[in-house]
């Protein structure tokens, strides 16, 4: 659907401004209430997803013409999907798809954000979203026996992603997560240097295209591959194969796993046995692609019709994203099953979760609201009297590793595949 | 028209460049489409001329001091929500005091809260049970400004019936005047703290809000102190569910129900009775503005379906209640007089409310979320009252079948929507003598032809209220109800004499008040 397509949800707006606060009745404080990092940090109404819907009225009907302050709004948002999970509380609307076409339409009118056009020339000279050269890109692995889907069979797909295939740092966390598959015994495989980048940040940023480029290869590719499932430790790249290529393409038949839920099943299954013990308060932050935005695609079709006179009804009912049915309890049964664990939830918790600032293109456009939302986030873990944060997304942790060493915070930072290959 | 250059860099002086903005993108997030029942053609308000963000008193004050000097008007904002919050003026800057958004003080002992205006009733109500204190959340719901609704409006809720309005609950308040003097009201006047919003300490608590409040016509208020009452519950309510289905149990010693009646005369007597007998926690007319299988359901299509097979039929002469007591003996008490009260008046408990769901997620708005968005909003996106009124009880039983013929025959050219119920609400306050009423109406507001329509409804009721004597003055800003000024003890004369005397230079924006000058 084109931005076009939801005037009248963009009109319907009352502007209550439930998008800027987490869902009302689970508001337990003065402090840990609002949901929307952008309005959170820029304070203008236009900063919140009802402002965005009124600015798109104004671009439709050409009240306003693209401002560098127009770019800065709809750019200095992570794309979380808080709003979108407390608007839709109360009503029968798309706030986020409508901040999504916003995004899309302005590339496709030629408005560009420099730091985004350098990333994306990156993803197509290098199909990576970290300016990395392609040919680094299965260095990660170097020394794991493991299969190639390009050369063998496998059951399991693995995908890394591009922050994990580049970020040095954070290496360790998904050769851990191989072994532990391959240690359950899971027949597995990756694609190496011939990984491509998931399209779904490139979405995100407006650039269809190249989402839709990605998408098509990737899929032909596992398709080749005869490949059935898809694990992944990225939270960004999950919510791209469940919900953004079934969305867009129509096609997707692959089963799509993240790696928390994975490792929930095999613990369950007890192939995985946790005994070690791991005497540590935590704190669980949930990934927003993950969580709210990891839900499945439903496709639907159909009509709108008036009933009670007056109100609009989908024929047939529409399967509203709501947030409802996101990952939530995987990772929290993991980690509670970690011996010695004692996992404290912050205020703000998954569907209403505060977003880590790295997402929708802010870290690579606007580096300090990134960091100022996950110093938002470290407060609040800390508030909880936990020492460790865990998180299960490597843009998440990349991101409040950042805000870390900017300001000197002492908590502890956990992909929760780190503890879990501790407990073994 | 912009603002002057220089103007400009003197507001850039006084808040920081990143806390005012003339861009048109931020501009636009303050305009609202108007349709023809709020007397527009569905056009967008004027686009206000710049939008600052002031953080504290003394910038509230250093910009109208300005605004008196150069000749700038500006209108304080609050959450924004609704039509209400539009300027309908050109060249007025918002005062967006989203900023000023902390709760200063919570005095436990004394039961009041002092806050700044962006901080909202769901925030103060966390804050208040963990003490054993609750706010009264006004219908607008849990999301808007606490003090905005206690210093510049109405604020009626479901709760009112055991914490009357927001304007009774204001006690001490701060206030930039128009002419960037401060005033500091009740008991904060003379430095003897908040807790009194009469004294010690000058008390202008009717210059300052009259019966509805200035809606921002007469300066800014920067901090206020409002009571907080008694909360049986627990420190935190306990709620279950993933968003948009999230459910409270109703606690032990607490009673929800849905309550009907064989005609409006019962309603009213059982009004009287419950009100007089001190038992209710909350209560209000159900079905309004908007209806409750709006909160029980979580999309229209769901309520659609339900509806479809003999669900959700709510009963036009209803009542929903909450009973809340501190223990066993307490409850057992009020659930007796109930009984009681009922056996009086033919009422009964229906059994659409002992459905659990419905019990758990309609409780759950009442106490907490409350109302509005929820309801008219999602179901049709339009939203408006026949007519309101605030005055004794008995006289809106009358204004209420009144309403309902009125309603009725909207409902059949089919304009507004009609699932069965008819969403006119209604609660009252201080022992049932007096009481505040809405004849909401909903519809489609994407619909021409029913907007058209709509704007009959709107002048029929009018007519209607004013032949029955009711008090326009309830809920519409005294703005729009000027012309009604005769029929209400011409109150607009007044209202003039005050913003000359309080903003000579009409620099506050008067889009829902009264302009200085005879028209």
């Amino acid at each position: 659907m084109a931005l076009k397509d939801f005037e009248q949800d963009m009109l319907k707006c009352p502007r209550c401004s439930e998008c800027k606060w987490i869902p009302l009745s689970q508001i337990r404080s003065w402090e840990y209430a609002q949901v929307c990092p952008s309005i959170g940090k820029y304070n203008f109404h236009a900063y919140s997803c009802g402002g965005k819907l009124m600015m798109g009225n104004a671009i439709l009907d050409g009240r306003i013409d693209y401002t560098d302050e127009y770019l800065n709004i709809l750019y200095r948002c992570q794309m979380c999907g808080g709003c979108d999970v407390s608007c839709k509380c109360n009503k029968d609307m798309e706030p986020f798809a409508i901040t999504q076409e916003l995004r899309i339409k302005a590339v496709e009118d030629g408005q560009l954000l420099p730091a985004h056009m350098i990333v994306i020339d990156g993803l197509k000279a290098e199909d990576n979203m970290m300016l990395e050269e392609k040919a680094k890109r299965g260095k990660w692995a170097e020394g794991l026996d493991i299969k190639n889907i390009t050369q063998d069979k496998a059951s399991v797909y693995f995908h890394a992603g591009c922050r994990y295939s580049f970020d040095e740092e954070l290496w360790p966390v998904i050769r851990s997560t191989v072994k532990l598959l391959q240690k359950s015994g899971v027949d597995l495989a990756i694609a190496g240097k011939d990984e491509n980048c998931c399209g779904g940040r490139a979405y995100e940023l407006g650039y269809v295209g190249e989402f839709t480029k990605y998408a098509e290869n990737n899929l032909e590719m596992l398709k080749n591959a005869g490949i059935k499932t898809i694990v992944t430790s990225c939270a960004d790249c999950y919510h791209s194969f469940k919900v953004l290529y079934p969305k867009m393409l129509n096609k997707q038949n692959i089963e799509v796993i993240h790696i928390t839920e994975y490792l929930d099943r095999l613990i369950k299954k007890g192939k995985l046995k946790l005994t070690k013990k791991i005497p540590m308060a935590v704190t669980y932050h949930d990934p927003c692609h993950l969580g709210r935005m990891g839900e499945s695609y439903t496709p639907w079709q159909g009509i709108t019709k008036r009933v009670f006179n007056q109100v609009l009804v989908y024929d047939p009912p529409k399967p509203w994203r709501r947030g409802t049915h996101g990952i939530y309890q995987p990772p929290r049964d993991s980690i509670q099953s970690i011996p010695g664990i004692d996992l404290l939830e912050m205020p703000r918790h998954k569907e209403y979760a505060w977003c880590c600032g790295s997402g929708g293109g802010v870290k690579e456009a606007y580096p300090d609201f990134a960091i100022w939302a996950a110093q938002q986030r470290l407060a609040e873990a800390k508030a909880t009297g936990a020492e460790a944060m865990i998180t299960a997304c490597p843009w998440c942790k990349r991101n409040f590793l950042d805000a870390i060493k900017e300001n000197g915070e002492q908590l502890k930072i956990y992909d929760i595949v780190e503890l879990i290959e501790q407990s073994i | 028209m912009p603002l002057s250059k220089d103007v400009y860099r003197e507001l850039e002086d006084v808040l920081g460049p990143e806390n005012i903005s003339e861009d048109p993108a931020i501009l636009v997030g303050y305009q609202y489409p108007v349709p023809p029942v709020f007397g527009g053609d569905n056009a967008w308000s004027p686009r206000p001329s710049a939008v600052a963000l002031p953080g504290s008193t003394k910038e509230v004050q250093a910009i109208m001091k300005l605004s008196n000097r150069r000749g700038i008007k500006s209108r304080a904002f609050g959450t924004g929500y609704v039509l209400y919050n539009r300027v309908e003026n050109e060249d007025v800057m918002i005062l967006d005091l989203r900023r000023m958004n902390r709760i200063l003080d919570i005095d436990e002992k004394n039961m009041f809260i002092v806050v700044e205006p962006y901080v909202s009733f769901a925030q103060v109500q966390a804050e208040a049970h963990k003490r054993g204190l609750n706010c009264l959340i006004i219908s607008a719901g849990a999301q808007a400004s606490f003090l905005a609704s206690h210093t510049s409006a109405h604020g009626h809720a479901s709760q009112s019936i055991s914490q009357s309005y927001s304007g009774r609950n204001l006690l001490a308040v701060e206030w930039v005047l128009p002419t960037g003097e401060i005033l500091k009201m009740g008991s904060c006047g003379s430095g003897t703290g908040w807790f009194s919003g009469d004294g010690p300490g000058p008390s202008l608590r009717g210059i300052m809000r009259g019966a509805g409040g200035a809606y921002g016509g007469l300066g800014v208020f920067t901090k206020c102190a409002a009571h907080l009452h008694p909360w049986p519950g627990a420190p935190e309510m306990e709620i279950t569910g993933i968003s948009p289905e999230y459910e409270a149990e109703v606690p032990p010693f607490f009673e929800y129900h849905v309550l009907d009646f064989p005609d409006w005369n019962k309603f009213g007597e059982a009004i009287y009775k419950i009100s007089k007998a001190g038992i209710a926690y909350a209560m209000h007319k159900t079905a309004g503005p908007g209806t409750h299988p709006a909160y029980v359901t979580t999309s229209n299509d769901e309520y659609w379906a339900k509806w479809q097979k003999g669900e959700l039929r709510l009963p036009r002469i209803s009542l929903s209640l909450v009973l809340a007591a501190h223990s066993k003996h307490g409850h057992e008490y009020q659930v007796k007089v109930l009984n009681k009260i009922l056996e009086e008046t033919q009422g009964r408990i229906t059994p659409v409310g002992e459905e659990p769901t419905w019990k758990k997620r309609d409780y759950l708005h009442f106490i907490k979320i409350c109302h509005i968005p929820r309801q008219p909003f999602r179901l049709c996106g339009g939203m408006a009252e026949t007519f309101s009124s605030m005055e004794t009880t008995d006289h809106i039983s009358d204004l209420l079948a009144a309403d309902e013929k009125l309603i009725d025959k909207y409902m059949k050219a089919k304009a507004i929507m009609d699932d069965g119920t008819i969403n006119n609400w209604m609660v009252t306050y201080e022992d049932g003598h007096y009481a505040h009423y809405e004849g909401g109406i909903l519809w489609n507001a994407q619909d021409q032809e029913a907007a058209k329509i709509v704007g009959g409804i709107y002048n029929e009721g009018e007519e209607i209220a004013k032949r029955m004597g009711a008090n326009l003055a309830a809920f519409i800003p005294p703005g729009p109800l000027l012309k009604h000024g005769p029929a209400i003890s011409n109150y607009h004369i007044w209202m003039r004499r005050i913003k000359k005397a309080f903003d000579p230079n009409e620099v506050s924006d008067n889009t829902y008040y009264i302009s200085a000058k005879e028209s």
